[in-house]
């Protein structure tokens, strides 16, 4: 039983873990792109 | 500070500092949280280890309400004022909020099946939330569907003020109707009713939240003004040919 309860709270913040990881790489990756975008373009 | 920031300028030598010092202080945050919530932290008396889903649900729901209000005075000080950053700020702020609202059903879910022994049930709190989800959604949606960014700026404000209804709603939700959900038991009229050994780590996590969150902000918000530098580029270019 005292496995099954530690299962679900193992799985809440694994699926908060991911989740979070996932939106800064994601973040991170736009601003990337649009910062080196703006400097291509600015310097064309 | 807020004039001050009116000038993209600023606001990017800003952030470019202000950045990183967020991120780091979100790491040592977490790194610090986590580890006091599962192992530290104890087991409630009455849901037992059950409860430690409380400190990645509760802050996941405290910041997508909080983060919604900041959407709703950012819509209006850009609607009003026409601040050359605040629709800006909103833009970037939405899908920070939506992951959190969705996180706050994901793990509220996860935290009801073995408490309530169901994953969803169509009561006050519960759908709410799912409606700020959706509206946060419909926000995202209606910038990516517009290609005039004033136009956009300007609807997306005004829908996002409208959906400012909703935030009491998902907040007195549980003393307004018959709800699986607990009542607040932080902030609430007689002080918080959570014992000071959880009441730390919760808070250590929820500052962790925060901290992430400016971090995201602020790139967001980078993004986006490096994009219109672009386009801005993009446009002299065909202008001058």
């Amino acid at each position: 039983m005292r496995h099954d309860v530690w299962s679900y709270v193992i799985a809440a913040f694994a699926v908060s873990g991911a989740a979070l990881s996932v939106l800064t790489v994601v973040v991170f990756a736009h601003l990337r792109h649009w910062a080196q975008r703006a400097r291509d373009e600015e310097a064309r | 500070m807020i004039a001050f920031l009116a000038n993209p300028q600023r606001f990017m030598a800003l952030s470019a500092w202000a950045t990183p010092l967020l991120g780091a202080i979100a790491v040592l945050l977490f790194a610090i949280g986590v580890p006091w919530a599962l192992f530290v932290a104890p087991a409630d008396y009455q849901q037992g280890e059950s409860a430690r889903i409380m400190f990645v649900h509760v802050p996941a729901s405290w910041w997508a309400l909080m983060i919604y209000a900041f959407m709703g005075v950012t819509s209006l000080v850009g609607l009003v004022w026409r601040h050359a950053l605040a629709d800006v700020a909103a833009r970037a702020a939405a899908p920070i909020g939506a992951t959190l609202a969705g996180l706050s059903l994901v793990t509220g879910s996860i935290w009801g099946a073995p408490t309530w022994g169901t994953w969803w049930e169509w009561d006050g709190r519960l759908t709410s939330m799912l409606v700020l989800f959706i509206v946060y959604l419909g926000y995202i949606a209606l910038w990516a569907a517009i290609e005039d960014e004033t136009k956009a700026a300007r609807l997306a404000a005004i829908l996002c003020l409208a959906g400012l209804v909703n935030l009491p709603i998902v907040h007195f939700s549980v003393t307004w109707w018959s709800t699986l959900h607990q009542p607040a038991s932080v902030f609430r009229a007689g002080g918080p009713a959570i014992d000071r050994s959880m009441l730390w780590p919760l808070f250590v996590m929820a500052l962790a939240y925060l901290a992430l969150f400016g971090a995201l902000l602020l790139c967001g918000m980078r993004a986006i003004i490096y994009r219109r530098r672009a386009q801005a580029a993009i446009a002299r270019r065909a202008r001058s040919a």
